[in-house]
């Protein structure tokens, strides 16, 4: 346990500095696909963490705090797949190859990697930023893996990435509806709460009342 | 050897402040969420019974002091503010003042109330009283620095300034304010007492249904909504108080480059004053509470202070002028006579160092 414990700890700070030879180690080794697996689970509930405000909005109990983070960090892991899916399709029509999913799956998965510290976005009012680095960050380790895959070709990942990224937002808006209704319903099953909730929307109706609206309310949805 | 062990206490020491901002926000949430506690939410108090035994206060104003990032809890601040305060009251005539808000809590229990680490604050809270200057006060300026950025996180901030806001208005309620009688009121926060004076006013707005104004002295304020809900906000500041100034630099929502942000459209709408108080700092001997250094109209800082507070309330019908000018005049001679205590005291301290 705590070999493997170590071997995430590894995996997540070589991924962060971008190291190419990790890349390449992990592309050639399916057995890292348990690790990596780990890392983004690992990413998503610590990034759940640091932006567990929405859980405490809404009031969620501690044993429903603790399953919402496992289930962020497996829904999270369900998306890097996605994304993973769409980058992988997109390589194979622009750039015909015959690499197979399961191994950029393993290296987009290592995207999660920053997100193992996104826990820190817990931090009174620079956590936002520091939730902004990780993304950036997150977004140059897919990038960087990519294009190890791609023997160095930067253009090729660079084009796969975005374009697989583009994909992915079209759908969510288009026929992925069902999909992240879903994906809500079943979050609130299980967590009691909404993904979605602005903190004004809960507090609206204790700070306001009809005689005294306040003047303006950014950011919050009526 | 002595290097690693340095380097050691450092990095130990770092591992612990940032365990420490990680965990501020806990105290809110959790309040909020009822995880200490099986409270399912705190009730509005504008739409609680008023208490019968309290009687309407006849002030036809009231000013909540929020004290500075050393305050352990209402009770237990740094002395400069008690001195100060106690002056403050007698020179601020006809006014409800409600001084008994600890800032730094959504549920305005101090440090050394029920807490994990209460015993911890209390050994803090009496070596302050056998020193002022002692260092450990580090501890305590820090866990209230972390909540003042929790004030002013847009994430934190709703819950956090609720409770305050929650508090002050119970506390207006049991000194005889009446909620809906729309007396204004007047908030005044030193250093981060300033944002989370700000912050509340989000809420104390459509709780009190009054005008609320913040003075703030040497304040860090952030670019904080609550500023959309106030009639006026006046910023004193010294001139040799770089803590102030935090504010400004690190809040980007201040930045002139932010045109639409919340703090530049209130300073454009007027609402916002800063007023310079000379030579003053924001701690040391020359602070806006000092009885020992004086503006060069030989006021002491204190005085200063307090009366050019007396001078905005007057200035905007929140006392009245000539009750303003009799209490000044009332009690120039016990300022005079403490200020003289006060240096007398600071000489013998100087006298008997090696």
């Amino acid at each position: 346990m705590l070999d493997f414990i170590r071997l995430m700890w590894i995996g997540t700070i070589e991924a962060m500095r971008l190291n190419p030879q990790a890349f390449a180690y992990v592309e050639a080794e399916n057995r890292t696909g348990t690790v990596v697996l780990a890392i983004a689970i690992v990413g998503g509930a610590s990034l759940l963490l640091g932006q567990s405000v929405i859980l405490f909005v809404n009031r969620v109990r501690p044993a429903r705090f603790v399953l919402s983070l496992l289930l962020n960090g497996i829904i999270f892991t369900l998306s890097l797949l996605v994304w993973a899916f769409a980058i992988w399709l997109t390589g194979r029509i622009l750039f015909p190859n015959a690499i197979p999913f399961a191994t950029v799956a393993r290296l987009v998965a290592l995207g999660a990697a920053p997100y193992v510290f996104g826990f820190l976005v817990l931090l009174p009012y620079a956590g936002n930023f520091i939730g902004k680095v990780l993304a950036v960050w997150s977004f140059l380790v897919v990038l960087a893996a990519l294009t190890t895959l791609a023997n160095g070709n930067f253009g090729a990942a660079l084009i796969c990435t975005t374009i697989g990224w583009v994909i992915i937002t079209v759908m969510s808006a288009t026929i992925g509806r069902p999909v992240i209704a879903l994906r809500n319903w079943l979050w609130k099953r299980l967590t009691g709460s909404d993904m979605e909730a602005s903190v004004q929307d809960l507090l609206t109706q204790f700070a306001t009342s009809e005689q005294a609206e306040p003047q303006r309310d950014k950011g919050g949805r009526r | 050897m002595i290097l690693s062990t340095l380097n050691l206490l450092i990095t130990g020491l770092i591992l612990l402040i940032v365990l420490g901002a990680l965990l501020a926000p806990f105290e809110s949430l959790g309040w909020w969420a009822g995880w200490f506690g099986e409270k399912p939410a705190p009730p509005r108090p504008d739409q609680a019974a008023p208490d019968a035994r309290v009687t309407e206060h006849p002030a036809q104003s009231a000013l909540v002091y929020l004290s500075g990032i050393g305050a352990i809890d209402a009770a237990s601040i740094p002395q400069e503010e008690i001195d100060w305060g106690k002056m403050a009251v007698k020179r601020l005539p006809g006014v409800l003042v409600v001084p008994d808000i600890y800032p730094y809590s959504v549920t305005n229990a101090g440090l050394t109330a029920d807490r994990t680490f209460s015993k911890v604050y209390r050994w803090m809270e009496q070596r302050r009283l056998e020193n002022p200057y002692d260092a450990l006060q580090f501890v305590i300026n820090l866990r209230n620095l972390f909540q003042v950025a929790v004030s002013a996180d847009r994430r934190y901030g709703p819950i956090y300034n609720l409770g305050v806001a929650n508090e002050i208005v119970k506390a207006l309620q049991s000194r005889g304010y009446r909620v809906g009688s729309g007396k204004p009121v007047a908030l005044v926060g030193f250093s981060g007492g300033g944002q989370v004076a700000v912050g509340a006013a989000s809420y104390l707005a459509p709780l009190l249904q009054a005008p609320i104004r913040v003075i703030s002295v040497g304040g860090v304020m952030s670019d904080d909504p609550g500023l959309n809900h106030l009639t006026r906000l006046y910023h004193l500041y010294g001139e040799a108080d770089p803590v102030q100034k935090l504010g400004h630099w690190l809040y980007a929502g201040r930045w002139k480059w932010f045109p639409n942000s919340d703090w530049n459209r209130a300073a454009a709408a007027g609402k916002i004053e800063e007023i310079s108080m000379g030579p003053m700092g924001h701690n040391g001997a020359k602070n806006y509470f000092s009885w020992t250094a004086f503006t060069s109209e030989g006021t002491s800082h204190a005085i200063a202070t307090i009366d050019k507070i007396g001078d905005l309330l007057a200035q905007d019908g929140l006392i009245d002028p000539a009750a303003l000018q009799a209490a000044r005049a009332a009690t120039d001679p016990e300022a005079r006579a403490y200020e003289a205590a006060r240096i007398a005291e600071a000489a013998r301290a100087r006298a008997s160092r090696p």
